[in-house]
Parts: C-alpha cells; structure tokens; sequence
C-alpha cells in the first residue's frame, strides 16, 4: 500500500514505523525538516518538506499513486485542509487526526462529507475512553468498547440467588439498548465451559459468564440488572487539565462519580472551570506531595495523571502512591518505557499514540469482515462487517434472516451512519452500515460471502 | 560495535554472493566442456571457480554461525563498517581464481585488479610477458625522459599462450581464459550500480539497516531514493541497469555483425558501470569498427547519468528531466568534446570522423570515469591532456555508476564560491543557495566543501606517494586522479601501450586503497580510521 501521513508527531512516526516495517511504502511529509531527517535516519520511508495544506505538494504526492492520506498534524486545520485537498486532488482515501471530538459527531453537519474525511480520528477522546472503561470496568471480568466508544461490551457473571433464572431470554426484559451477545456456562461434566450463543429461548443460570453488548449508557448500569453490588469508584482525581483529562470528566461527570482536576496553568484551570461545572478544579502544581495530602488523596479511589508529559505523569504518580492511593493510572507517550515504570509500581498506564495507531490500522487494512476482539480462547469472536451495498441481508428484517445466517451467529449492534441502534427483530440492515455481530471464527469466510 | 549484526550482514551478503559467482563458473564450464577446443587455447579455469565458490559459501556460513544470536539492529557505525568490509573482503574473495589459476602470481597485482573491477576503475595490471630469442623471460624496460629520466623495470604478468610448435598464440590480456575475462568485466558490472545495493535489491527486508549499507554506498551528495523504500529503490536501480545493459549488447550486435556475443557483453558490462575493463589488448581500438566505438559512446554517458532520471523517462515526466545538473553534464560534456576534437583535429594525420570519433571517445572516456581508449592519448597534446585530467576529476553524475567530483558537486561549489565572492562587496545581502527547486543548507555545503578538501588532500597525498615509491611525476600526476575518481586512464608509464604491472607492492596497496577510497567516497572509509569509531568507553 502507497501511505502519504501528514505530520511526523509521535502519531505520525509511530504510523510510520509500523507501516514500513510491514513494508509500505511510506511518504512523509512535515514542514520541520530536521524532524524529518532524524525520522528517516531511523526509519525506512521517503520524506518531503512542506505543509499539509500546500495543494501542489499534494498534487505532487498523488504521483506515488497513493491509497490513503493520513492528516496526523498537531493542528486539527490543517488536518481538515489536507485530507479535503488530497480527496479533490484524487486520493482515494482519507484519514483525519481531530483534538476537536466534535467533528465525529454529527448532530447538525456530516464532517466526513463537508471535509472529505472518511475517517476521523480523536486520539484524546479515546485514551479517555480507554480511561474510563479502566474505571467503569472495575468488577466485571472484561470490558471491550467499540465505535467510538458509542458500543460497549461487558462481560459479568451471574450471581448465585439470581431469581430470573428459569424465564427464556425473550421474556426477560432487559434493559433498552442492551443484548446479550454470549453465555459460558461451566458445569461439572463439562469444566472447559459451553460457549453457547443465545436464541430467545436460552437462560441464564446462576454462575453463567454472560457477555452484554449494547449503547454504552445502558450497559454501565447492566450489573443492577443481575442484582450485583458494583465495585463503585466514587472518587477521581485527575493530575493536568489535558484535553484527556477534559473528555474523562465529561464521561466521569455523566456516571455521577466525583472529578478533581489539578491543574497549573491558570488560564486553563478557568476554561475548564468554565467549560466543566460538575467537576472540581483545583489550581495547583501537582508535584506536591503536601498539598496532595491536603487534598485527602488516601481518600481517592483512583488517580489518573494526564498531562502531556511522560515524566511528569510518571512522578504525579509516584507522589501520589506515597500520599496513600492505591490505585493510579497514567498516560504515556513513549511505550519503550513502560518496563522501566512498571518497576517502579505503576502499574497501568495507556498510550494514546498506540490508540490511535491500533485504530487507524484496522481501519486501514478493514476487508469486510473484521475481527474486534476474540473470546475465550478463539472459540467466539465479536466482528465488526461492513455491509455492501449487494449483500443478501439488505432490506430484510433481522427476524427473517435466521435461515441465511449460520446458527452460531448473533447481530448485536448495527451503526448505520453514525447512529447506533441494537439489533432487534424488526430492525432493517441498510447498505454501507457497519454490524457487530457475535459469532464462531470457523463462519468467517461464510460471512464474507453473505455480507 | 555489534559485531554479531555485521557478521549477520556480511554472511547474508557472501551467500549472495557465491550465487553471482555461479555465472563466471557457468562460463567457466561452458568454454571447458561444451566450446570447440580450437576456440579456446586458453587455460581452463572451472576447477578455480569451484573453489573459490566452496571458499565463499564457507566464508559466509562462519559469518552466520557467529551471527546465529544477531538481533538483526543495525545501527550507523555497524552499518559503515559493514560496507567497507565488504568493499575490502570482496575483491579479496574474487582475486582467487586468478591466483589458484596461476594466471596472476603476485596476490597484490590480483588484489589490485579485483579492486580495479569492482570500484569501476579499469586500470590492469595484465601485461604480456616479455621473451628473448632464447625463449628466457627478460623484464620490460622503458624511460620516461625528463630532467631526471626515470627508468621502469619490470616483469610482464600474463604468460602468452603457445601453441603446439611453441609459437605464441595469444599474449596479453587475451591470453586468459574467457572466464577470467569474463569475471573482471563481470566485476565492473557489479561494482557499476553497487554490490551492496544489489544486496539490499536481492535479500529480504533489512528494514532500516538497508536504508543505512544504501546511504553509505551511494554515491552523491543527494541521497534521496526515487521510490519511498530503499528496497525498492534498489530494485528499480537494478531493473534500469539491466534494462540498459540488454539494449547495450543488442545494439553492439546489431551495429557490427562480426561482434561476438562474449564480446559483445563484455564490452557491455565494462561501458554502462563506466569500468574500462576489455578482453583486448588494444582495448576498444582491437574491435576496428567506427559503429561499435560510437554505441560506446552513447552508453559510457548513459552509464554517467542520474539512474533516477530513467525512473522519470519511464513514468512520462519528461519535464522532470530538465534539472541544473542534467544539463550542465550535457553542457560540459559538449564544451570539453568540442575542446578536445579542436585539439587533435589533423593531429598526426587524423581528419575528418575519425578525429571527431577519437576526440569525443577519448575525452567522454575520462569524463564519465570509464576508461577506454582507442588510441594512444599519450603522445596528444599537453593542454588536451590536462583537459582529460579535468575531465577525470568533474566527472558524471550523482547517482550514476560514474565517480569522482561529479557533476552536482561541481555545480554547488560554484555556486558557494559566487556567494562567497558577492558576499564579499555586500555582506548583508542574504541569498538561499538553490540548485532547481532544492535549498542548499549549510550541512550540505560544509559537507560538499569538506569532500573538495579531502579529494584534494588525499590526491596530493597519492602523488607524493606514489613519486617516493620512484614514479615519475607526470605519471604520479596522471596516476593518482586516475585511481581516485575511478577512471583508470593512465600517462606516461601507466599509458595506453603499457599497464599498472610496473608498480611495486607498496603502490599497488596505494592504489587499491586510493580506489576504494574514492568509489566510497572518502567520508566512509575515513570514519573507520577515526579512533573515536572504536572507542567503546566515550
């Protein structure tokens, strides 16, 4: 594949250096040369001189007959003006690297279509999500989200006075928006476990693994459901009012769980104050292990260090565990120093670059079918399709599909234009939409051909 | 120094290797077994190449056994180092069958001759053994005359082959087996786009560590690949050259049907790497065909040009083609031919084409590092003389199988002296050096200027030398740009009537390390001899 990145920040080398090991071949272009030159000292990919936003730089570039641009600049602008010039100019694909969440939604205006843009990416909006499901995921057995962050799946395990036990999955009543994708259930003549996948006449039986997939909001509340008591994380204190730090509140905010955010900068703690309302700023420099105390941080349940420094983060961290909380998180920018601060008792700490590496990755290499996440030990896979406009279940309710379909199989949430809807009997798939489904890998290929 | 990563790189490379040392022994066999024996008088050397293929197979898999824990990094230094050994291990390696043959008996003069090949240079050390009537070898004899006349005494290198009455056949060069003819233009023809970029072409990804062996061995002070990985790169630099050699022997055998084909892609191999090599005696004059010299012609300044500006010629970007470089090459190609052929025209008779021929073939010869002749340039005059010195050290282009200053260097100091000079009367006036559309940084520049520097300094050096060890001075000055730039265009002693075989084990060490030098353009084989490259503690 012929890559053109914009941009050669630590998203954009990072791409790079993947991609090329993967043999790409691999254009960037920066407007800082020196960056650029210690990048092709290291790194086996051509470089070019010049902004994003130059059209007959572009124009040259398409002379490498080129299958996608990524904009991965630090300046949502130029990103926009890239990915907009290279889709006119004759790219066949774009991919833009926003700080602005706003552009993925689309309430009022399609971005993708206004910018060009086939795919947006916000690296801060998904290290807080991975944040957050680190924080909402406290006491389920794994947690896995999806689109965005809009879908999420979780897996929990079924209480032993559960009373619903003996009432079919049909008539079970389970909350609007949620499903349930996958059931193991171990019993004494079968201690690997059945891996069955649930048809409205199934159970759930006390200690049943049960797989839920389904809108996020739903889903955090799914353990109520099962009657389980919730590990609740009341307390967070976030280290640096990053643009992370402001997307983890906002989520933190919307589950009711207490927010600080230690913040330096004056002018920024003011915006956030401003901006966040539910959320307590405080100004101060984290660094201080007094005023850390002062703050009752023993009493925390969970501390986050967010700002764009490694070293920083790394040492907030290590303050804070000297104050007394037991559980921190940190973010980290360059991963080849994770060992080094695993030692030292930091346990979690989440990349965004690779976040948002990972994700324009498997957008980039997206066939049909593609694989999301894999269930105990490969024997279920939830899969992400991108339905065609000739499939064979276009335009037919999912309720009359079963005959097409395999039998371990299961649609849980279709996308369709950004909008995310679970799949239920008498929803319709529409070409261009984007399933989640449940299924056994050895249907894979089969599914290929239906879709 | 990882040493484990550079016997990994060195093991790859010698593998490689021995599979290219299966044509010259392809050759070999055929001219041994399959040829009528009238064809070939010459001594057989099938036996030779055999062992020296078992010699390089095991070679390389010592350097793999020592590598087996290699973690395949290869950092700048690693890199360096590996490349210049392999441009000193390999004609090493490739000297043997000359040796093992008993064609060549001093390993100097056969190292000397494989370095020859592969840095492009040309010059030869085979010269026909002299005899008396007796039938005893006696050594040559000849004087350069000058205040101090300097006398040459030598033995020749070559023993002539004699037919059954003990009449000499074939003396020379020509009397070595077609095989060994053949490997030394084969040499050429590897060494001409780079042994180690047809490594990195060939062997699977090297990742980053191919980017840096590329970078080391290619010449120019431009570095940019014409496609975004270095691999590729190198593959279409190999696609071009072979493209290129295939239309050579083409039309040398459609221009001149007496032309065989062993000659026809000898000739070849020699031209577009701008070698020098020839299976004859009297070099490209031996084949006394107008057609052939002018397809020489042609490809000696093909060879010498930009390989990236085939890369454009093939995706239709014609206008690409027109850059600074480009045409000041064609610009001093055509000033220095019109020079020379104003120089020789009517000059001991020659009129007409045939002065216009020797002229240009003789002056496009030395300006594209090739180094053939036909004919005997020694006796022109001096200022023409002088002009193909010149000629030798301007040379062709950046990227291109030519060596020397070359063409974009040539156009950078230039340009560096006139900013100097206009700085000079208005020092506040800021200019950006351009070449095209390119700026010129101040890196660039030192590093252009440096090169200047060092060319000069190690050329004054090799003169010195090279007259300590008893040459004569317009030998020495003919000599030293001779080897450095590659070209293998020798005065006086070294001239076209005779060859390197008069100089000593200490100039023929000069020499191969002059060569070296030069086809790597000095910055690599220097930083090895840098302490602070070794040192592990600072």
């Amino acid at each position: 594949m012929n890559i053109v990145i914009i941009g050669a920040g630590a998203i954009g080398q990072y791409l790079a250096e993947i991609l090329s090991k993967e043999e790409h071949n691999v254009t960037v272009v920066d407007t800082n040369k020196d960056k650029l030159a210690q990048l092709a000292s290291t790194v086996d990919v051509a470089t070019r001189v010049g902004s994003g936003s130059d059209w007959q730089l572009i124009d040259e570039l398409l002379e490498l007959s080129p299958d996608v641009l990524i904009a991965a600049t630090n300046d949502d602008d130029t990103n926009l003006v890239a990915c907009s010039l290279a889709k006119q100019l004759g790219f066949p694909s774009t991919i833009a690297r926003v700080h602005d969440s706003r552009y993925l939604n689309r309430t009022r205006l399609d971005f993708g279509r206004v910018f060009d843009v086939d795919y947006f990416i916000c690296p801060e909006l998904l290290t807080a999500n991975e944040i957050y499901k680190y924080v909402t995921s406290r006491g389920s057995l794994a947690v896995e989200i999806f689109a965005h962050g809009a879908v999420k799946m979780r897996v929990l395990q079924v209480p032993k006075e559960w009373e619903s036990s003996k009432t079919p999955l049909s008539k079970l009543h389970l909350p609007n928006g949620v499903m349930v994708g996958l059931i193991r259930r171990v019993t004494k003549d079968n201690p690997e476990g059945q891996v069955i996948f649930p048809h409205g006449s199934d159970v759930l039986m006390p200690g049943d693994e049960v797989t839920f997939i389904g809108e996020r909001e739903a889903i955090a509340d799914i353990h109520k459901f099962l009657g389980l008591r919730p590990t609740v994380v009341r307390s967070v204190m976030l280290a640096g009012g990053s643009l992370t730090a402001f997307h983890l509140a906002k989520l933190l905010e919307k589950k009711q769980i207490g927010v600080r955010i230690i913040e330096k900068n004056y002018n920024r703690a003011i915006y956030l104050a401003d901006v966040l309302t539910k959320t307590t700023i405080v100004n101060h420099d984290v660094l201080d292990v007094q005023f850390l105390r002062s703050e009752k941080i023993d009493q925390v349940d969970l501390f986050i260090a967010c700002t764009k420094f490694d070293e920083v983060n790394s040492f907030a961290c290590m303050l804070a565990k000297e104050g007394g909380c037991e559980d921190v998180l940190m973010i980290l920018t360059n991963q080849a120093n994770l060992p080094v601060l695993q030692r030292l008792g930091i346990a979690h700490a989440i990349a965004p670059v690779i976040a948002a590496s990972n994700r324009i990755l498997s957008h980039l290499f997206t066939g049909t079918v593609n694989t999301l996440v894999s269930l105990y030990n490969n024997r279920a896979e939830v899969l992400e399709i991108n339905v065609s406009p000739d499939s064979k279940v276009v335009g037919i309710p999912l309720s009359d599909l079963g005959p097409i379909l395999p039998k371990d199989f299961l649609i849980a949430v279709i996308q369709n234009r950004g909008r995310i809807m679970v799949a239920h009997g008498n929803r319709i798939i529409s070409p261009g939409d984007t399933v989640i489904v449940i299924t056994d890998p050895k249907h894979v290929p089969e599914l290929e051909k239906i879709f | 120094m990882l040493y484990k990563e550079i016997a990994r790189i060195l093991g790859y490379f010698f593998l490689l290797f021995s599979v290219a040392l299966l044509i010259p022994l392809g050759v070999a066999i055929y001219y041994q077994f399959f040829s009528i024996p009238e064809d070939h008088p010459q001594p057989h050397v099938v036996i030779d190449f055999v062992a020296t293929l078992a010699i390089c197979i095991l070679l390389a898999l010592i350097f793999l056994w020592v590598a087996r824990k290699s973690k395949g990094i290869v950092y700048r230094r690693e890199g360096i180092f590996a490349v210049v050994l392999i441009w000193f291990l390999t004609p090493a390696i490739s000297a043997i069958p000359f040796l093992t043959s008993g064609a060549l008996t001093n390993p100097f003069q056969a190292y000397f001759e494989m370095v020859s090949g592969y840095t492009t240079t040309g010059a030869t050390i085979l010269h026909a053994k002299a005899y008396d009537e007796s039938g005893q070898e006696v050594q040559i004899k000849h004087t350069i005359p000058g205040l101090i006349d300097t006398n040459y005494i030598y033995y020749g290198t070559v023993k002539p082959v004699r037919n059954a009455e003990g009449q000499i056949e074939k003396e020379g060069i020509e009397a070595l087996g077609k095989a060994l003819l053949f490997w030394r233009s084969f040499t050429q023809w590897l060494g001409g786009v780079g042994i180690v970029v047809l490594f990195i072409a060939v062997l699977p990804a090297f990742g980053i560590g191919a980017k840096l062996l590329y970078q080391t061995e290619m010449a120019g002070p431009i570095k940019e690949g014409s496609a975004p990985r270095i691999k590729e790169t190198a593959i279409q630099l190999w696609q071009i050259y072979l493209g290129l050699t295939i239309l050579q022997i083409a039309l040398l055998l459609l221009t001149n049907m007496e032309l065989p084909l062993f000659e026809a892609v000898a000739i070849t191999f020699s031209t577009l790497s701008t070698g020098g090599f020839s299976t004859q005696n009297t070099n490209i004059a031996g084949y006394h065909s107008s057609a052939t010299e002018w397809v020489v012609i042609v490809f000696m300044l093909m060879g010498a040009t930009n390989f990236t500006l085939y890369t454009y010629l093939i995706k239709r970007k014609f206008y690409r083609i027109i850059e600074p470089e480009f045409i000041l090459y064609i610009i001093l190609i055509a000033l220095f031919s019109i020079g020379t052929v104003y120089g020789v025209y009517g000059f001991q008779g020659a009129t007409g084409f045939t002065a216009i021929r020797d002229g240009v073939f003789q002056i496009v010869s030395a300006y594209t590092s090739t180094g053939f002749f036909t004919v005997n340039y020694d006796v022109w005059p001096y200022a023409i003389q002088s002009l193909m010195i010149i000629a030798m050290i301007l040379n062709g282009m950046s990227g291109s199988t030519a060596s020397g200053l070359k063409t974009i260097r040539t156009l950078m100091l230039f340009r560096i002296a006139q900013n100097r000079v206009e700085s000079f009367f208005r020092p506040a006036h800021l200019k950006v050096l351009k070449i095209g559309a390119k700026d010129i940084d101040n890196t660039t520049i030192n590093t252009v200027l440096c090169f200047f520097l060092i060319l000069a300094t190690i050329g004054t050096l090799g003169i010195f030398l090279f007259i300590c060890d008893g040459l004569d001075p317009e030998t020495a000055v003919g000599l030293t740009p001779c080897f450095i730039t590659n070209t293998g265009l020798g005065f006086r002693a070294a001239g076209p009537l005779y060859s390197c075989a008069f100089l000593s084990d200490f100039s023929l060490v000069l020499s191969s390390l002059l060569m070296i030098f030069g086809r790597l353009e000095f910055f690599t084989v220097l930083a090895i001899l840098v302490p602070a490259f070794w040192r592990q503690d600072a």
